[in-house]
């Protein structure tokens, strides 16, 4: 069964909208995952993910990099010198678009802006996800509003993305990061990154976690 | 490493302690194997074999934590000065009370199995070529891994705590793949040789087989019958609930008071370190005997887990309960049980005239803490019941359930099963559930 990033998708699956660029970026100055070189000995590199929204590369490892015909982009980490080295998420950076932070509001007639990302769970394809956030402000005619409690917003990874239509400027754009990120059996825990300005997203569902 | 030699150890840690008001040492050790595979091949065998030592430093109410993982006397005294030192700089904290004695606590039967704790990579590896038969007979693959462990923790202090416990476990856990369905099968036991891995392989091609060509149901409210590695996986969800600490946090949902019915009245769940399918250690981390402890009786919470700590801040009985020193949860309820019905899985299935059938769930995360509410998807073997039968299976729904709400309508099945993995262990039994909130749906 597919998860619809399979190898016949790089270079035609439209991922996201033409804004959306993603790349792994393992030098980032301000990233948890930044080495000068991963734990199978490769030098760290940036590498293009997704390019104007369409989908152009993995995250990769030697030997998956090597069954592709392409070459490591240094993704292979290990919690600590007793564990074995797997192919996991590092430094994952969705480039800054060109609307300044206040501007993103403009042209919003009713949404919602969050704030805090604190819960996060997705099917095991990547597909179906839900976020919960511990604050946001209800957004209307293009003014914030009222704060809003525990906002959650859902929706299918790619459908989400193409429904980008704006991302903040490198002035709103930060190197976010989780210290935990686990994977693997038996169970590693690992930095990453994921760097990102804020950005905007048309007819996402919203407050599923109390309908 | 035995327990009289972590205990040689551990004394003599604590003999360099004398600067201290008082100390705890906490030597641990434990021997982890793992095979994993996929499409029929071993891919991965590892094994470890570790130790540690934690010594915590009790001065003027102030506590200090510092590790190592080397046992000679110099290694020893420096770690026990870290504590002693960290322990003057950390803030005092009023509440804290004297270090608990200690007690009997014997081991319940079956908690440690030597083949278990020393089993061979062969005996692995035989029976990942039993699950790996199954998935050939049935035109499927696989995908899991085999796991055998063993662990010792001795833990003495200077009130006169001296405890030790040495327990096994082992685990088989797969996914079954079909071409356009998938099937989960799990077990786990202390003794590896309880552990049939050709039955589980069968379970998990059976559902993967039964699940074939699922089609699309709508998200809304379902009467679900959950099986126990999906009943298990949400209900611990609300294992932190019964933490003396988030009760005193007010983050609990019984934040509010014990005594009060909270869930349906066939509603029983303990903490029992001594269930015969569970069998885990008697004491907690502080060398305290753990209580096995009734936490809901006929729907009313009657119980919260205590450390000494929580046990001295909130006047309650220590229930023996302590996490590790350092941790930030609390105390913890390590052995979950829940309750059994008289009814078997068929039978609540015969009674549901539209409902689903669920296997597991995944990646359920905390939605909202104090309600119980969390979020997560169905997986490897979710089917529609239709007029008393199970008929196929389904594209797999995304949920937004209020644990609490769920058990004010429930009725659970007559056999409970050990479910969780190394992540967690509890036991429980099959459960239908009316109205659980189902909020989107898959593709897949």
């Amino acid at each position: 069964m597919r998860d619809g990033l399979e190898l016949d998708q790089i270079d035609k699956l439209k991922y996201g909208s033409d804004l959306v660029s993603i790349v792994v970026d393992n030098t980032l100055a301000a990233g948890m995952a930044t080495c000068g070189y991963d734990d199978e000995g490769t030098k760290s590199v940036r590498a293009d993910i997704v390019r104007n929204g369409i989908l152009v590369g993995y995250e990769m490892s030697n030997d998956t990099a090597r069954s592709i015909g392409r070459n490591s982009n240094a993704c292979v980490r290990a919690q600590s010198w007793e564990y074995v080295p797997m192919i996991r998420m590092c430094n994952l950076v969705l480039l800054p678009g060109s609307t300044p932070f206040e501007n993103l509001f403009d042209d919003v007639a009713d949404g919602i802006y969050m704030e805090s990302n604190r819960s996060w769970s997705i099917d095991d394809r990547r597909l179906n996800f839900q976020f919960g956030c511990e604050i946001g402000w209800e957004v209307k005619n293009g003014k914030r509003g009222r704060m809003l409690k525990n906002p959650t917003y859902a929706g299918m990874t790619p459908k989400f993305w193409n429904s980008c239509d704006a991302i903040g400027d490198q002035h709103s754009w930060f190197a976010w990061g989780t210290p935990n990120c686990g994977k693997g059996e038996p169970m590693q825990t690992g930095l990453t990154t994921q760097a990102t300005a804020p950005a905007r997203f048309r007819n996402v569902s919203v407050g599923a976690g109390y309908a | 490493m035995h327990s009289a030699q972590r205990e040689e150890i551990a004394k003599r840690a604590l003999a360099s302690a004398s600067s201290a008001d008082e100390a705890e040492v906490l030597v641990s050790t434990g021997d982890a194997a793992l095979t994993r595979f996929t499409h029929q091949v071993c891919n991965q065998n590892v094994a470890s074999a570790d130790a540690g030592i934690s010594v915590r430093a009790i001065v003027d109410k102030r506590t200090g934590v510092a590790r190592t993982n080397r046992f000679d006397d110099v290694s020893l005294r420096e770690t026990v000065d870290r504590a002693i030192e960290m322990a003057r700089l950390a803030p005092q904290d009023p509440m804290q009370p004297a270090l608990p004695r200690g007690g009997t606590a014997m081991a319940p039967p079956g908690s440690y199995d030597p083949g278990t704790a020393d089993a061979p990579a062969d005996l692995r590896a035989s029976m990942c070529a039993s699950l790996f038969s199954e998935a050939e007979s049935a035109g499927q693959w696989c995908a899991g891994y085999v796991s055998t462990s063993g662990a010792g923790y001795t833990i003495v202090n200077t009130s006169g705590a001296n405890a030790s416990f040495d327990g096994s476990d082992a685990g088989v856990n797969v996914k079954m793949n079909a071409s356009d369905s998938t099937g989960f099968a799990e077990a786990y036991s202390t003794r590896v040789g309880a552990i049939d891995a050709a039955e589980v392989g069968r379970r998990a091609t059976a559902k993967a087989a039964g699940a074939r060509h699922p089609v699309a149901v709508d998200p809304g409210p379902w009467t679900v019958i959950l099986e126990p590695s999906a009943f298990g996986e949400l209900f611990i969800y609300l294992s932190e609930h019964f933490s003396a600490q988030a009760f005193d946090e007010g983050a609990s949902f019984c934040s509010d008071g014990l005594d009060r019915c909270y869930f349906a009245e066939n509603v029983d769940v303990w903490d029992d370190y001594a269930h015969a399918l569970n069998p885990g250690m008697p004491f907690d981390f502080e060398g305290y005997p753990t209580t096995r402890l009734p936490l809901i009786e006929k729907g009313v919470v009657r119980n919260v887990v205590t450390d000494s700590y929580y046990a001295h801040k909130l006047e309650r009985p220590n229930t023996g309960h302590a996490l590790p020193a350092p941790n930030s949860f609390g105390p913890h309820a390590r052995n979950l049980v829940i309750g059994a019905g008289t009814k078997s899985v068929d039978e609540l299935v015969s009674e549901t005239k539209r409902g689903l059938l669920i296997t597991r769930f995944w990646y359920i995360r905390t939605v909202d803490r104090k309600k119980a509410v969390v979020t997560g998807m169905t997986r490897d073997g979710t089917f529609l019941i239709e007029d008393g039968k199970v008929t196929r299976g389904v594209r797999n729904l995304r949920f937004n359930q209020s644990i609490l709400d769920g058990l004010r309508h429930c009725e659970f099945a007559s056999e409970q099963k050990r479910t969780g993995s190394y992540h967690y262990a509890l036991v429980s039994p099959a459960v239908k559930i009316d109205n659980f909130r189902f909020t989107s749906t898959t593709e897949f």
